[in-house]
């Protein structure tokens, strides 16, 4: 009997010891598996702060991609290699305005444009070719309001500015005498900017009802304000369209960046992630693999939407590479894909490979 | 590993020391019960000694003792021992040995092939009733056998009945399991689905395994060996009992087992049914069956004897199909033990991915009938029907995308939302379904041996073997899950791209027809101390099959040509008993067998095309062994060399020139060679301690390589075929394997025992067909296991009951049981490891405990 215990306890001690996976897992452990995040974000007031932005915007599109891998970090400390963030921004984008006394035009100012004497312009060129002769040597950032009458099958007054950018003159529509009436004013012109910017903006839907605008389309528009003396005076102001309304833009432009963690820090990184639909991306590639080698591969594709132990790696890359194409044609160089496909290999597994458009092929990012 | 072989050696050389003292002189006679013959050869051993006799050709025995008083063991293989007390010189008379052959009289061993100790020269284990019922635990049937030589069993992804047994290294479809002689392998593939005989455990009376060549007298043998289970038929005696058992995990199991006993008008009927449940020990295995059994025998006349049997189990179970990689296993919160990637919740119940559901039963009628003294037929007609699949899924891929979970990846799939989007997608039908790989077959088979004495020292069997089997296998849909229908996406099915609903047939849709019809015939001649044998078989295996839904891959039509393939065997062996202790035997064998239809018989699946060029498999086998019995001690020694020859590899590439045709490979000359040494024991320490140990050293290797190239009319180069095998190990069986069970019997009706069990030389699978790089596939860590158990006899008023417990792998040891071979890449090198491998983890701790009350 004692001999039967003591045979236990030997056994017990040779191998309860015994894991068979010690070492196996000791490895895997080692190896620090990196959580995998993907997020779309946009910074609030705090994070400008934090980042000691205090205007609440990047001065440009660099800082912003200096600044935000900092602020992803305090954000998402443990996220790792492959996680991807969306960031949208705000960027310092002033847009020049400009203001100048309204210029109203004789009569006897048309004839030398127009060659006729009524007192008019009746195409689109006429202003300009006034502003050319009056203007002859204009220099950059030059601006003037205009005030001028326009036959378009009747006669109106209409208030435009023209800046000199850029070597040429660019015009700001103004608001017709009209329009004017039609925002409640009896003159045609405003009492101070804060009515503008009340009031130009609903104006804007109805000036832009038929053009396709999308949301962040800025718009440029000059207004008037009574300076005493009989005089006006224009203003150009910039508005944004937020796909339903307008507001006046803040000289802060929206920016969406995409960063992704390269395993040490975030970096921006344009890469999109994908997973095949089954079976129907499958069936795509079995459709465009034609060659010999693949005659007895491409079977598992159609019926089972996967790949198989049948297939090497050079071969899934192969089949890969040529979904991409169909995927994105139009995919710009240096866009990077990961791609999640599935292989049978006694069991379904997801496997993931990346890839970049490189001289217009794309090939493996490592 | 040296350590522990060492320590094997230590432990069973300590067991034999013994000491000496003195004496008395005991004397009796040896007789068997019932026919009070004389038993030469049995044993008598003083009790814990090793101090013993052996009867004389009349069963008379005079033993020396060391004391004065105390007991002697009489004990003879194939016998209940019994325990006799004595004081001082005595003659104690005649004592009657019971026969615990199980009831196995001559035709029942003749009709199903079962091994005769000392006489049938080949290397067996047989387990009987009360050992299966004592070490089954929640265990799968196949698991029994793990501590015999040569044997691997799993449990594979651990999912109810989806064990595997591989013997000598062979898989199943090169492992014949028969059940009461009628042979239940898979007709199309040879496979052993063990869920369809979850009920078999309940109404086994004995099993045995015959390694290699084996014994069976079927027209087509098996490489790696056969597996015998015998039910239990006539010899059950009146009463019955009912049992109930709980576990680990939700397990219970309840049944009943009836038997009239053998009747004044010969009749004799036992019935038997079981219903077992659980959730499993992985997550998302719950399982539900019921098993039944029943036995018809009437004994017409002293000359015939009919028997019906009906066997089956109907079940249902969740399978982890899919497997991870261990760093993918590690990283869930359940551990790779537990976790299953393929089930989740539905409506709050469990629903899976990978389910199962079959129901295959066989109905017998056996007929033995005495023609003369030296002669009888035993003549087995059986059918079966069986019906059921395994689950598919089917869309784009929402059942493995882990963003259709109820969390992170090791998390269950929510089907709720799967079946909301298909809901919202109205008419334009479903994205995901279920649907099922049916497999049904109907089977009919005759099998019947005539053995005659044609004199008294030799013995002549001639029988025929025939067989005839349609399956049936077919893709339907079975749940839209909760859209309107599916559109077929199968270009290649006469149906693609109409609405399927629930029922409807796509993907695969053909029946594989198998005829096989064989005799064999066999030379017996005995004399004294030798038994040899001398048996040849001849067998044709016609295959055909239909294809019902694949017109276009079909040109030719919907049914194939027949294909015919004509195998052969012979065997021989002989056995020669030295002396009342020591035998020894050899056996050798040749035999060409068919391929399976599911091998390379047609172009693939479900085509109807002949492959012309498809070979027969041919297997070289020899063994010689070596075996020892004395009272309390037996030992069998063997050393086997199995050679198979001819594994096909077939190749085939699209012909560029002519569109819809093919250009193929076949390549012959795949072998590959099974060489070992198994030693198995049993030692009776005392009365109440036996020990039992084996040891299973494999050495199973590729031998060959094959290449070839497959080239266009021009001469150009389309595909290479290249399969560098020789030297590498056979993979997905552990090819060391050593085990030790000690069993104390505390009472006489009570025992404890405790098992170790150790695999090594475990390589991860891969079909060597794809082996290229000549690099053995990645060798998995070795395991101990330890399981513990004990079985305590009551009475309850006037009837027997037996409580059992058993705890497997009570040390809870993490181990991977199976793993699917995958390479790294480390510095541009296909490496095999770990890293990438599929596995399936062995089970952790589980336990049960039962209770069984006999009336």
């Amino acid at each position: 009997m004692k001999r039967i215990f003591l045979i236990l306890t030997v056994f017990s001690m040779v191998f309860t010891s015994c894991d068979p996976l010690e070492d196996i897992n000791a490895e895997v452990d080692a190896q620090q598996t990196a959580i995998v995040g993907d997020v779309v974000y946009t910074l609030t007031d705090d994070d400008y702060d934090s980042l000691d932005k205090t205007y609440g915007n990047f001065n440009s599109v660099d800082e912003a991609k200096e600044l935000i891998p900092e602020l992803l970090f305090d954000l998402y400390p443990v996220w790792g290699k492959a996680s991807s963030a969306l960031v949208t921004f705000k960027r310092y984008n002033p847009i020049d305005t400009y203001s100048a006394v309204v210029y109203e035009l004789e009569y006897a100012e048309y004839e030398p444009i127009t060659g006729n004497t009524y007192g008019n312009f009746s195409s689109g060129g006429d202003v300009f070719d006034y502003l050319d002769a009056t203007y002859p040597t204009p220099t950059e950032g030059d601006f003037v309001s205009l005030k001028y009458d326009y036959y378009s099958g009747s006669a109106s007054t209409l208030t435009d500015g023209f800046a000199y950018e850029n070597g040429e003159w660019t015009k700001f529509t103004g608001f017709t005498e009209d329009q004017y009436l039609t925002m409640g004013e009896g003159f045609p012109n405003f009492s101070s900017e804060d009515e503008a910017n009340i009031k130009i903006p609903i104006a804007l839907i109805d000036v832009y009802k038929y053009d396709t605008l999308s949301a962040g389309d800025i718009v440029l528009s000059m207004y008037e304000l009574y300076i005493g003396g009989g005089d006006t005076e224009s203003y150009t102001a910039a508005y944004v369209y937020d796909g339903e309304t307008f507001s006046a833009y803040e000289n802060e432009a929206e920016e969406t960046i995409q960063f992704g963690h390269d395993g040490t820090t975030w970096v921006p990184d344009n890469t999109i992630k994908y997973t095949l639909v089954r079976n129907a991306d499958y069936e795509y590639m079995a459709s465009q693999l034609t060659g010999a080698e693949y005659a007895g591969l491409i079977g598992n594709l159609s019926n089972y939407g996967d790949f198989d132990y049948n297939w090497t790696d050079a071969q899934i890359q192969y089949a890969l590479a040529i979904f991409l194409d169909y995927l994105n044609p139009s995919a710009a160089e240096g866009q990077k894909y990961i791609l999640t496909y599935v292989i049978y290999d006694n069991g379904e597994n997801d496997y993931q490979t990346s890839f970049i458009k490189t001289d217009g092929v794309w090939v493996l990012n490592e | 590993m040296k350590k522990i072989t060492n320590f094997l050696f230590i432990a069973v050389v300590c067991l034999f020391s013994t000491v000496i003292l003195a004496q008395s002189t005991v004397s009796g006679t040896v007789l068997e019960t019932g026919i009070d013959m004389p038993l030469p050869g049995a044993n008598v051993v003083e009790k814990g000694t090793t101090n013993g006799v052996i009867t004389d050709f009349d069963g008379n025995f005079s033993l020396k003792t060391q004391s004065s008083s105390g007991e002697i063991v009489i004990s003879y293989v194939g016998y209940t021992s019994k325990t006799i007390t004595f004081s001082g010189d005595s003659n104690v008379g005649n004592i009657e040995l019971e026969s615990n052959q199980v009831g196995l009289d001559e035709i029942v061993i003749s009709a199903t092939s079962f091994a005769i100790d000392r006489k049938t020269p080949v290397a067996v284990s047989t387990i009987k009733s009360a050992d299966i019922e004592l070490k089954l635990g929640t265990q799968e049937f196949p698991e029994i056998l793990k501590s015999t030589p040569g044997v691997y069993a799993t449990k594979t992804g651990g999912g109810y009945g989806d064990s595997r047994i591989n013997l000598r290294g062979f898989s199943s479809e090169n492992v014949a399991v028969m059940i009461n002689g009628v042979p239940v392998n898979d007709m199309e593939n040879g496979a052993v689905y063990w869920s369809n005989w979850a009920g078999l455990s309940d109404v086994t009376s004995a099993m045995q395994v015959q390694r290699g060549l084996g014994a069976s007298k079927v027209a087509v043998p098996s490489i790696g060996g056969t597996i015998n289970v015998i039910s239990k038929s006539t010899d059950a005696e009146k009463g019955g009992n009912v049992s109930m058992s709980t576990g680990n995990d939700g397990y219970q199991k309840y049944g009943m087992t009836l038997s009239t006993g053998l009747l004044e008008n010969g009749l004799a009927v036992t019935a038997s049914a079981a219903k077992v449940s659980g959730d499993g020990y992985v997550n998302g295995l719950q399982f539900s069956g019921v098993n039944y059994f029943l036995n018809i025998s009437k004994i017409i006349n002293d000359n015939h004897k009919l028997s019906f049997n009906v066997i089956g189990a109907q079940q249902t179970h969740g399978q982890r199909f899919n497997t991870r990689t261990i760093a993918q296993n590690r990283a869930t919160e359940q551990g790779g033990k537990r976790f299953n990637p393929d089930w989740g919740y539905r409506n709050g119940e469990i629903e899976n991915t990978s389910f199962n559901f079959y129901h295959k039963p066989q109905i017998s009628l056996n007929h033995d009938w005495n023609i003369s003294d030296d002669t009888f037929i035993t003549t087995a007609v059986y059918a079966s029907y069986g019906t059921g699949g395994g689950r598919r899924t089917d869309g784009s891929g929402k059942f493995t995308n882990n963003d259709y979970r109820l969390g992170d990846i090791d998390q269950p799939i929510d089907f709720d939302r799967i079946v909301e989007e298909n809901k919202a997608n109205g008419a334009l039908g479903s994205t995901d379904v279920f649907a099922a790989s049916n497999n049904d077959h109907k089977w009919y088979g005759i099998l019947s041996t005539l053995k005659t004495d044609l004199s008294d020292e030799l013995v002549l069997s001639v029988g025929l073997d025939g067989r005839y089997y349609v399956g049936s296998h077919w893709y339907e849909i079975t749940d839209l899950l909760g859209g309107q229908y599916y559109l077929n996406p199968n270009s290649n099915d006469n149906n693609a791209n109409e609405p399927l609903q629930v029922g409807d047939h796509y993907n695969r849709d053909y029946e594989g027809r198998v005829l096989r019809s064989g005799i064999f015939s066999q030379l017996e001649y005995s004399k004294d101390e030798l038994s040899t044998f001398l048996s040849g078989s001849i067998s044709n295996t016609r295959y055909g099959r239909s294809s019902f839904l694949d017109d276009s891959s079909n040109p030719n039509g919907n049914v194939s040509d027949n294909a015919n393939f004509l195998g052969f065997g012979i065997k021989g062996g002989a056995n020669y008993n030295l002396d009342d202790k020591n035998n020894v035997f050899a056996n050798i064998g040749y035999f060409s067998k068919a391929p399976f239809l599911t091998g390379n018989v047609f172009l693939d699946k479900e085509s109807v095309e002949l492959n012309e060029d498809a070979l027969n498999e041919k297997v070289f086998s020899a063994e010689i062994g070596y075996g020892y019995r004395s009272g309390n001690f037996n030992a069998n020694v063997n050393v086997y060399r199995t050679s198979w020859l001819d594994k096909s590899v077939t190749s085939r590439v699209n012909d560029p020139d002519n569109q819809g045709e093919y250009l193929e490979a076949n390549l012959a000359g795949l072998d590959a060679l099974h060489q070992g040494v198994e030693l198995d024991f049993v030692y009776k320490m005392s009365e109440k301690i036996k020990v039992t140990g084996m040891v299973s050293l494999g050495d199973w290797k590729w031998t060959s390589d094959v290449s070839a190239e497959i080239f266009d009319q021009s001469g150009n180069s389309l595909d290479e075929v290249i399969v560098n095998a020789d030297g590498l190990k056979v993979s997905d069986a552990a090819q060391t394997t050593y085990a030790l069970g000690l069993n104390y019997k505390a009472l006489e009706t009570s025992s404890i025992f405790l098992d170790y069990n150790y695999a090594g030389n475990l390589y991860a699978k891969l079909d060597i067909t794809r082996s290229e790089d000549r690099l053995d596939t990645w060798k998995l860590p070795a395991y101990h296991l330890f399981d513990l158990g004990f079985r305590h006899g009551f009475s309850i008023g006037d009837l027997d009951a037996t409580l059992s417990g058993k705890m497997n792998n009570i040390f809870d040891v993490e181990y991977i049981s199976d793993a699917f071979d995958a390479t790294e890449l480390i510095d541009g090198v296909a490496v095999h490891n770990s890293t990438n491998a599929g596995v399936y983890y062995g089970t952790g701790r589980t336990f049960s405990l039962g209770l069984k009350v006999e009336f």
